[in-house]
């Protein structure tokens, strides 16, 4: 067997099962018009890989392909189950929520509205707006928020928060390189009916970075 | 396989996971037996490869062969049974010895091809794993020799060199049982 021949090794097998077409492969068809040692191996492999694929398939006795369908059924039957639970909870989540706001927020901010402010911590540099609004993404009366970098313009992070009395949250930022732990906290403004911000850096333990509803 | 069922099957459709599961049974259950060489192993191991499939369903881009998706996971199950040494057995020396011993005859013109059709299963079964795994993924589970490669972590060589041993050790079993029949 010539080096010519060991390199049409797997060329071969790969011709003989169809997944290398003759044309495709580098001097194959040249080799085997002039090597009957490398053409009998091909002519052998595909009659034989024909031959294998007569392997018969097996059906299993009819109690164990009751059991196993049954046991796959019923899996899939939970699963089913699971999710339509799931979407149950968060939709009724969702409208108590709805009510809740409704009933102790009184006048949130209104649909759209928007507000910024900075803080000048030189320990946050980067994290230097705040911006929320309510309502015009999910139609109930959550709250979304969302920090921005101003230098690079692009959101960071975007949470979806209920505007209860207070409510309190803990995320984990990542810019960049640095990963922040950070909570912001809700506080309805009595006053104004508006809303007070709090952003805590909880690595830092700074204790009140603080924002305000300036809108 | 039907790509409709499929995607009926990860939509939760009930109906059409049962025809899904009737459609891979044979084969699956095939593949597994010749496998494991236990009825009731493969019917355990089926019932888990089945499970597994419900639910990875969700996660399975029909851009990729259904059979080979499956028969991937078929053969990561039984990975762990074919580490036992004693189903490990070398058949190095068989090899050796077949090196250089093609003939142009393949099975249809061995013997009587009912007669070879028969003992195949048998043959199979005595090749060495690695071998008998390529074979098992290429006739029961339909795959490509780079999707073999793929579910078995060999390169592609590798699995067509298996596929070469697998084919002149049958025949050196074929053959010897060919011979010495009455």
């Amino acid at each position: 067997m010539d080096t010519r021949c060991e390199e049409m090794q797997p060329l071969l097998m790969q011709l003989a099962g169809g997944e290398l077409p003759l044309a495709d492969g580098p001097g194959v068809a040249d080799h085997l018009a002039e090597c009957p040692r490398c053409r009998t191996e091909w002519e052998a492999l595909r009659s034989w890989l024909d031959g294998i694929a007569a392997l018969p398939s097996v059906v299993p006795p009819e109690a164990a392909r009751r059991r196993v369908r049954e046991r796959v059924l019923a899996e899939r039957d939970a699963r089913v189950t699971r999710r339509a639970l799931g979407r149950l909870g968060v939709a009724a989540a969702a409208l108590l929520a709805a009510i809740g706001a409704w009933v102790t927020s009184g006048p949130g901010p209104v649909p759209g509205d928007s507000a910024g402010f900075r803080w000048n911590d030189p320990a946050l540099p980067r994290f230097e707006e705040a911006r929320w609004s309510n309502g015009i993404d999910s139609g109930l009366a959550d709250v979304w928020f969302s920090m921005r970098d101003l230098r690079e313009g692009k959101a960071l992070h975007q949470e979806a928060t209920p505007p209860e009395g207070i409510a309190t949250t803990s995320e984990s930022f990542h810019v960049g390189d640095d990963a922040r732990a950070l909570r912001w906290e809700w506080d309805q403004d009595d006053e104004d009916g508006g809303f007070d911000l709090r952003i805590r850096d909880l690595e830092k333990s700074i204790e009140d970075l603080s924002g305000e509803d300036q809108g | 396989m039907d790509p409709g069922l499929v995607i009926r099957s990860q939509r939760g459709d009930r109906a059409a996971l049962e025809a899904l599961v009737t459609a891979l049974e044979p084969n699956l259950y095939g593949y597994l037996l010749r496998k494991v060489d236990d009825e009731h192993l493969a019917q355990d191991l089926l019932q888990e490869v089945l499970l597994r499939v419900v639910r990875s369903l969700g996660t399975f881009k029909p851009e990729r062969p259904f059979e080979s998706w499956v028969f991937t996971i078929a053969a990561n199950l039984c990975r762990d049974y074919y580490r036992n040494p004693k189903r490990s057995q070398s058949l190095d020396a068989i090899e050796d010895g077949l090196k250089e011993t093609w003939v142009g005859e393949g099975p249809a013109d061995a013997a009587d091809r009912a007669e070879w059709k028969a003992r195949l299963p048998k043959a199979v079964e005595r090749l060495p794993p690695e071998q008998k795994e390529v074979v098992l993924l290429r006739v029961y589970g339909g795959m490509s020799f780079q999707e073999i490669a793929d579910a078995t972590g060999c390169p592609l060589n590798t699995a067509l060199g298996r596929m070469r041993y697998a084919i002149l050790n049958l025949r050196k079993y074929l053959g010897v049982e060919l011979e010495s029949r009455p």
